[in-house]
């Protein structure tokens, strides 16, 4: 007996019976599953809305949720439903009395099993299953309760999608750089302060917009130091660029603003008139030249009836001859350089650079970028130069028609000359700031460069002993005198000591004083009107500190002790003083000066603001330093030491 | 044998039974489900046991059937009297009428072809254990000699479940040697006007037998050959398997009310009676359908109640229902 087919199309009915019933099991798992995933999802992208998720993990989450009913309707679909299944769903629905299954059942027979009941009952299946049987009547499409549950909750999700919460969403924290670096620049508080002062006084004295920035900058950078906020490296960066800044910046103005000045000065020469404005111009003194050229103006003013002769030869001396110059040399620089940049760029963009190549690029850019700069600074100093030449030329020719034109005009152009000064003093404040720019950066190299602490440590030596503290011993000593000098004194101290006084005001003083390690040394006593001026030198080596002061203030008395390694007597203070000569000795620590020091002694000291006096001290030194007659190891100690005693904002004036 | 063949003797058997039927219908009112049952379990070769109250014509049925076969029948009225030897019979002292005399094995009523048990659980168990070799073994022994019933050998027993006083239920052994465990129900109201108006008047209803005994003993085979596919098979297993209170297919009432599940002898009648079933419906395999109306007959006396199932009155019916719900919900 041959077995037939198992399925033969007489049995394609179960077949087709079988594909709804995995497709009706799959979509019920959809949806079932999606009820529960579309809820999630909702709490999901409540929690998104609201900002409790971050957005990487929210995506991640609402994918999952969202795929999770397609895997699960999958499994269902690829979920083993058998045939036998199928057959017994139209069996049951038509009546049949499993007649289909026992027919599909019965053809898996092997052969030897067959008989002919089994094969009869095959049969009667077939013939069954000939009937018209209808798998969408047997399986109906039957939605499952979770439907309508599901349908709303895909709404909802649609909803939440759509409105948008107005909730403040937490921002990625900024990225703050820490405010102490692992190795931060340390620079000590009374160098800082002293910078602070210079930076104040040269905003005080900027009067250009480029000087006023500069100054602001340098500003800033001194707050970045003093917050500790810098390290090394960055902090010779930020000098570094501070410094290439205001180079820029200066390069040739000055000249340019001189050549436009020189430049209508030559005509004016000729005439007594307006000769001191000519040498004005000529020395490139914007100041004095507008000062004249107003006078000038007023007089023209003033001089209602001029004859047309003396019209005529102002008119002359007015005229300026020359015109300034483009400078077409920079320009064409711009522009070449501009050239090799973009193409530069377009390489860059056809192949992938080099690292060399982007050094290059970016070096380029940033001398492109202070090319392009000082060009437009020339540009505007030309034109500069040109409304002065065209408002004296304009006055020379009202000059021979109306006097009050000519005489406005002049003032049009004094108030060109007053702006020139204004940049040149600028210019100035610049120069000046560069110098201080150039002292903070030998202060940043000594006191953080190798060795750094050491040095700092002689600095700190070497600022308390002229500040008149020592390290060994200490002796403070206050006294406040009144009236007539009565004071009171404590001092206590080993060895020899330094002493400093500062007083104020009407006989009202403050000393203090301390035991020095070493005999001898230079102290300052208050002078009458409290600022503190070299004293005579000497102590005992067992009394520091001091005493009542003079006639006015207290602190240490001057001359009181003496220092027996030097050579003279002590000085005597009841006023009976005589002169000794004291024969120099070679120390071998080359020359000495003593001009300002005897010219300043012969203006006197007493009765001179104490600023008027330490300025030209400072002066004095900074050229000493500036021709390298101080080794350049001991530099470090003038400039600290004339910033130790400057003029402080509150007691000097 | 080709396909015909089965389709034909499935018609000559439904012809025949048909012909039973018409006969025990002219006695018999209603009753239609009863009559298959003792019908199915005559053909199975198994007995039957049925219960009900008296009056329900339990033994007017068994008459009739025994009638219409054209068997032998006897009717044993089960007495707490009653003893083994009433039933079985007894070698007895016997004249020979020349003046010799013998001794000779005197028959009892058991000796038939349709023995009809009446009131089987008022006889003691040594009585009623008498019954349980003849049923199983289908012979009986005395002094030392085996005497084969002749086949077919069927019986009926019937019992009242009302009148316990004075009872001896049936052991578990013995019961599960009855094929069925069919219950008489109360007739209705259209039935019970048919029977009034047959019993209550002068009209005798002489019953034909129509079955002869081959031919019966030939639809035993026949209904044999019915094939059953793995899966009813499976079913009728998963059915006596859920009467257990250890398995996993048992449903809770199971759990709770069930000491013991039916037997394996319990998957058989159920199997066998599904193929009668089908042959009867004029279907060639058993379905699932002729298995779950069968376990219900076959299943419920073969399932052993807990105490607690006694005492709360559970039916084993109600179990079996619970049993059949969970495996049509798997299916």
């Amino acid at each position: 007996m041959t077995a037939p087919p198992t399925h033969t199309p007489d049995l394609l009915v179960a077949r087709a019976a079988q594909r709804r019933l995995r497709a009706q099991r799959a979509a019920t798992a959809v949806i079932t599953s999606g009820l529960y995933a579309l809820t999630a999802l909702c709490a999901a992208m409540l929690l998104v809305k609201l900002g409790a998720i971050p957005d990487r993990p929210a995506r991640v989450l609402l994918g999952l949720l969202a795929l999770s009913p397609l895997m699960l309707g999958g499994a269902a679909w690829t979920r083993r439903t058998t045939l036998l299944d199928a057959a017994a769903r139209l069996d049951a629905h038509y009546g049949l009395h499993d007649r289909l299954a026992i027919a599909i059942q019965f053809r898996a027979l092997p052969d030897d099993a067959r008989t002919p009941w089994t094969d009869a009952a095959i049969a009667d299946g077939e013939a069954r299953a000939r009937e018209g049987l209808d798998p969408a009547a047997a399986l109906p499409w039957r939605w499952p309760w979770e439907s309508r549950g599901a349908l709303a909750m895909l709404a909802l999700f649609a909803g939440l999608s759509a409105v948008e919460f107005p909730v403040a969403r937490t921002l990625p924290a900024l990225v703050i750089p820490p405010t102490v670096r692992r190795d931060p620049l340390v620079l000590d508080d009374d160098d800082l302060a002293a910078f602070r002062d210079m930076a104040r006084a040269l905003e005080r004295d900027a009067r250009s917009p480029d000087a006023r920035r500069a100054v602001g900058e340098f500003q800033r950078f001194l707050d970045d130091i003093s917050a500790q906020r810098l390290d090394r490296e960055d902090a010779f960066r930020r000098l570094a660029a501070l410094q290439r800044s205001m180079e820029a910046s200066q390069r040739d103005e000055r000249s340019l603003n001189e050549r436009a000045m020189r430049s209508v000065s030559e005509a004016m020469q000729r005439d007594d008139a307006t000769r001191a404005l000519s040498d004005a111009l000529r020395q490139g003194d914007a100041a004095r030249a507008a000062q004249e050229l107003r006078a000038l103006a007023e007089q023209a003013r003033q001089q209602r009836q001029m004859d047309q002769a003396r019209r005529e030869q102002l008119a002359r001396a007015l005229q300026p001859r020359a015109q300034t110059a483009q400078d077409e040399s920079l320009r064409r620089q711009v522009e070449q350089a501009r050239r090799e940049i973009e193409q530069m760029l377009q390489r860059q963009r056809e192949r992938q650079p080099s690292r060399a190549e982007q050094d290059l690029l970016r070096r380029r850019q940033q001398a492109q970028a202070q090319r392009e700069q000082e060009l437009q600074r020339r540009d505007e100093s030309r034109r500069r130069a040109e409304h002065l030449q065209r408002e004296l030329s304009q006055a020379a020719q009202d000059m021979l028609r109306d006097l009050q034109q000519a005489a406005q005009g002049m003032d049009r152009a004094a108030e060109d000359l007053s702006r020139m000064n204004d940049e040149r003093q600028g210019q100035m404040s610049m120069q000046e700031l560069r110098q201080r720019l150039e002292e903070l950066r030998e202060q940043m190299r000594q006191q953080n460069g190798q060795n750094g602490q050491q040095q700092r440590n002689r600095l700190q030596r070497f600022s308390q002993n002229a500040n008149g503290r020592g390290q060994q011993g200490q002796g403070q000593g206050q006294g406040q005198g009144q009236g007539q000098g009565q004071g009171q004194g404590q001092g206590q101290g080993q060895g020899q000591g330094q002493g400093q006084g500062q007083g104020q005001g009407q006989g009202q003083g403050q000393g203090q004083g301390q035991g020095g390690g070493r005999p001898g040394g230079l102290a300052l006593v208050p002078g009458a009107g409290g600022i503190p001026i070299p004293a005579a030198q000497g102590a005992t080596p067992t009394q520091g500190g001091q005493q009542p002061g003079g006639s006015a203030a207290g602190g240490g008395g001057a001359g009181s002790e003496h220092d027996e390694n030097l050579r003279g007597s002590a000085a005597d203070l009841t006023g009976r003083t005589r002169a000794i000569a004291v024969a120099g000795q070679q120390t071998g620590n080359g020359p000495s000066r003593s001009q300002v020091i005897r010219s300043a002694a012969a203006d006197g000291f007493a009765n001179r603001p104490y600023r008027q006096v330490y300025s030209p001290y400072w002066d004095r030194a900074r050229e000493v330093l500036h021709q390298g007659e101080v080794p350049p190891g001991y530099r470090s100690y003038v400039r600290r030491y004339f910033q130790l005693i400057r003029p402080r904002e509150e007691t000097a004036n | 044998m080709t396909a015909e063949i089965p389709r034909e003797a499935i018609e000559k058997f439904q012809s025949d039974l048909a012909a039973v039927r018409a006969e025990l219908a002219r006695v018999i009112v209603g009753q239609g489900e009863i009559v298959d049952g003792v019908l199915t379990c005559l053909l199975a070769g198994g007995h039957c046991l049925l219960e009900g109250v008296p009056g329900l014509g339990k033994t007017l049925l068994v008459r009739t059937l025994g009638q219409a076969l054209d068997l032998s029948f006897s009717r044993i009225q089960f007495t707490p009297d009653l003893i083994p030897v009433d039933i079985l019979g007894a070698q007895i002292l016997v004249d020979d009428g020349k003046g010799g005399k013998s001794i000779e094995f005197q028959r009892g009523p058991i000796f038939a072809n349709i023995v009809l048990a009446d009131e089987i659980n008022r006889a003691t168990p040594k009585t009623q254990s008498a019954l349980l070799e003849a049923m199983q073994e289908q012979s009986v022994t005395i002094a030392r000699t085996s005497h084969t019933l002749a086949a077919p050998f069927f019986v009926l027993a019937t019992q009242n479940p009302l009148e316990m006083e004075g009872t001896y239920p049936l052991p578990e052994a013995q019961l599960d040697r009855f094929f069925y465990k069919l219950q008489v129900g109360f007739p209705d109201r259209e039935a019970m006007h048919a029977i009034l108006d047959r019993t209550t008047g002068n009209e005798v209803v002489a019953v034909k037998a129509v079955l002869q005994r081959a031919r019966i003993l030939a639809l035993r085979e026949l209904v044999r050959q019915v094939p059953v596919a793995r899966s009813v098979q499976d079913l009728a297993i998963r059915a006596v398997m859920g009467t257990h209170p250890d398995s996993a297919e048992a449903t809770p009432k199971v759990k709770r009310f069930v000491r013991f599940g039916a037997s394996p002898r319990g998957a058989q009648a159920v199997l066998l009676g599904a193929k009668i079933r089908a042959v009867m419906q004029g279907r060639i395999a058993a379905s699932g359908d002729d298995v779950r109306a069968c376990a219900l007959p076959a299943l419920r006396h073969r399932m052993i109640l807990n105490f607690e199932g006694e005492a709360e009155g559970v039916r084993a019916d109600d179990v079996l229902d619970e049993v059949l719900g969970s495996l049509k919900s798997k299916d």
